[in-house]
């Protein structure tokens, strides 16, 4: 997963985790200031219908208190009240009561009923354990939820006592007289909240999804972004291009990265230009800080025969053109066989090629450019080159003061390769005899051994002329033979 | 032992020793362990069946403070009992304890009228004996069946010209009629 989809994973868990708190907490605190209201009020009205029972009773007005009971029983479709003798039993219903209160003050206080009730109800056995509750000691005023038949109530299970006053009718063996029951359906505020749940969580789900959907887009405007177009940057600058940039113009931190980076960049592509004017020995020298020290290597110099005469003949753009050309092809072949370019000296180039391999890759490299200089005559204005080639140790260091100085090679090696590329003639190899010995055998073509002359030489050196390579095998041959 | 468990183990022990200094400090006792010591408030054996407590032996003591309550004159009259008055009601497993049985529960009256928890100036307190537990009765129950004693009743004296009582029952000193059941 990217950046862009970390930080939206983030932005967007966070904010469900958050909003579905504060959706939670909503829809507990609303039920629960539902529940208080309701119990408030069937707290309340269970209050109410205690003392009215309880001043009904004591004067003896047990009939008016029944009476009372059943009609405001009836009072509505969404309210329902009950009253329990202590045992679960429906009060009211039959004649025990009066006849037990009859007995307790020793004469016929209240007649007994005729008309009883057709059903004698009792506690729900499944609402038993919350009527038990309710008529423990100490008695308690019990609120629960309760569904029949798809709706929704609120109960109180409102237990009466048996005072002292009350004892002298009822006795004073037992605590609870009874127990209130009022049932309030509360169905439609319960679906009314659960549709207000339902719209809010809806909603704060929403709002998630918008608040993450903006915050992704901020965050991918102003961070992502930058951060993707500098990576970018990186990429090219690794492959080699210096050319971009990044365009974030801010004053915060991404501001100050891409400014940074611009100019990081900016330093890199100043250096990569100076390599240009640096052999790549210089270059491998400052990295891997190299001492100086005596190796063997092969060098190749070349130069332009006539040269002088052609810049006395044609103009400075054109000289340069013809030039710049013939050393950028030089340099091209040279680096191709792996030769590192030490010097361009006027239409002279210096190569120093190493490795055990080094004399045949500088002849296989000298062949090439004069195949590619005799094949592009009309470019160079038929120019050609003459090449001098030699192997043997030299001095390999850093050649210079502090202010400028190049990873270069010193010898005598160096002389011969540059006096047997004086010798050679326009098209002419000439290599020296350390580097004919160093060559594979049989690998190359050699005309001589020739004894030459070279300036700053007491004795003649065996020089040859290379004139190929011997074992060339082109691809049909090779099909053949295999 | 390595220094890392020896780390692991004060780290333990003192988050263990803050736990247990930071711990909420057990309140005192509301009802002082001698109360048995103190006068009852009424020479009536009280051994018959009462609403809340039915018919398990009781014996209500009352500190000394309590015994120094009241009395407005007057008709009606009102007697009031002073702050710290604390009326303790042993009560009795059975109708007729031996006399080894001891009181299983101990339920109390402080007067403590500035009290959150008091119920008509009272602090109404029951303790279990059997695990020492008290607990302050915050509902109507106490506080409902004692209304009656502001009132006619038919225990102890009666309170014939329904003087306020103070919710008790017992007032000490008034006991003009000893009955073994008032019904």
């Amino acid at each position: 997963m990217g950046l862009a989809g970390r930080i939206n994973l983030v932005v967007v868990s966070t904010l469900f985790i958050g909003l579905g708190l504060v959706g939670y907490l909503y829809a507990t605190s609303l039920s629960s200031a539902r529940e208080g209201l309701v119990d408030s009020n069937l707290q309340r009205e269970s209050d109410i219908l205690y003392l009215s029972i309880e001043n009904f009773m004591l004067p003896g007005d047990a009939p008016v208190a029944a009476r009372f009971f059943d009609e405001v029983a009836g009072l509505s479709a969404g309210y329902s009240l009950r009253l329990y003798r202590r045992n679960g039993a429906m009060a009211f219903s039959d004649n025990m009561t009066i006849d037990a209160v009859n007995a307790a003050i020793r004469k016929t206080r209240f007649e007994r009923r005729n008309e009883l009730a057709k059903t004698v109800l009792s506690v729900d056995i499944s609402d038993r354990l919350q009527f038990d509750k309710a008529t423990a000691i100490p008695p308690e005023s019990v609120f629960f939820s309760w569904k029949d038949s798809g709706r929704s109530y609120k109960r109180v299970y409102r237990p009466l006592l048996n005072l002292p006053k009350c004892a002298g009718c009822h006795g004073s063996d037992h605590t609870i007289r009874g127990v209130i029951d009022i049932r309030a359906d509360v169905t439609n505020e319960v679906r009314s909240e659960a549709l207000t749940v339902a719209v809010s969580a809806s909603g704060f789900a929403l709002m998630a999804l918008a608040l993450a959907a903006i915050i992704g887009r901020i965050l991918r405007a102003v961070v992502v972004g930058p951060v993707i177009a500098i990576g970018r940057l990186c990429l090219d600058v690794s492959g080699g291009d210096f050319t971009g940039r990044v365009d974030v113009k801010r004053d915060d931190e991404i501001g100050g990265l891409a400014a940074t980076v611009n100019d990081m960049v900016h330093g890199l592509r100043e250096r990569y230009e100076l390599t240009k004017y640096v052999s790549a020995g210089t270059i491998t020298s400052l990295a891997s800080s190299q001492e100086p020290r005596r190796v063997e290597r092969t060098l190749l110099f070349t130069d332009v025969r006539g040269f002088t005469a052609y810049t006395e003949r044609n103009g400075v753009e054109a000289i340069l053109a013809v030039l710049n050309g013939l050393l950028e092809k030089q340099a091209e072949i040279i680096a191709a066989h792996g030769g590192d370019i030490d010097k361009f000296v006027g239409d002279e180039v210096v190569a120093v090629f190493s490795g055990d391999d080094a004399p045949a890759r500088a002849c296989d490299a000298a062949l090439d450019i004069r195949v590619a200089v005799a094949a592009n005559a009309a470019a160079y204005d038929s120019l050609a080159v003459g090449i001098g080639i030699a192997t043997g140790h030299v001095i390999q260091g850093m050649v210079g003061s502090h202010r400028r100085a190049d990873f270069t090679v010193l010898g005598d090696v160096v002389n011969v390769a540059s006096r047997l590329c004086s010798k050679a003639k326009a098209g002419q190899i000439l290599v020296c005899d350390c580097t004919k010995d160093g060559l594979g055998a049989g690998s190359h073509t050699m005309a001589g051994p020739y004894r030459v002359t070279l300036k700053g030489k007491a004795e003649p050196q065996i020089v040859y002329l290379l004139q190929g390579k011997k074992n060339v095998i082109k691809v049909g041959e090779l099909h053949d033979e295999a | 032992m390595k220094p890392r468990t020896i780390i692991a183990v004060c780290s333990v022990l003192t988050l263990f020793g803050l736990t247990f200094s930071c711990a909420k400090p057990q309140p005192p006792s509301l009802i002082p362990s001698d109360y048995g010591r103190w006068k009852t408030t009424t020479g009536i054996t009280l051994d018959y069946p009462i609403p809340g407590h039915e018919d398990r032996f009781r014996v209500i003591h009352i500190n000394d403070k309590g015994l120094g309550f009241a009395r407005s004159g007057g008709s009606p009259e009102r007697i009031t009992f002073s702050e710290g008055t604390i009326i303790a009601k042993d009560i009795y497993a059975v109708k007729n304890p031996g006399p080894a049985d001891l009181p299983v529960m101990v339920t109390a009256m402080i007067k403590s009228g500035s009290d959150p928890n008091a119920r008509g100036g009272w602090l109404w307190v029951v303790k279990d004996l059997k695990i020492g537990k008290e607990t302050i009765m915050t509902g109507d129950f106490c506080v409902r069946c004692h209304d009656n004693a502001n009132e006619k009743h038919p225990y102890g004296w009666k309170n014939p010209d329904g003087a306020f009582a103070d919710y008790v029952f017992f007032i000490p000193g008034t006991d003009s009629v000893v009955e073994a059941n008032p019904y």
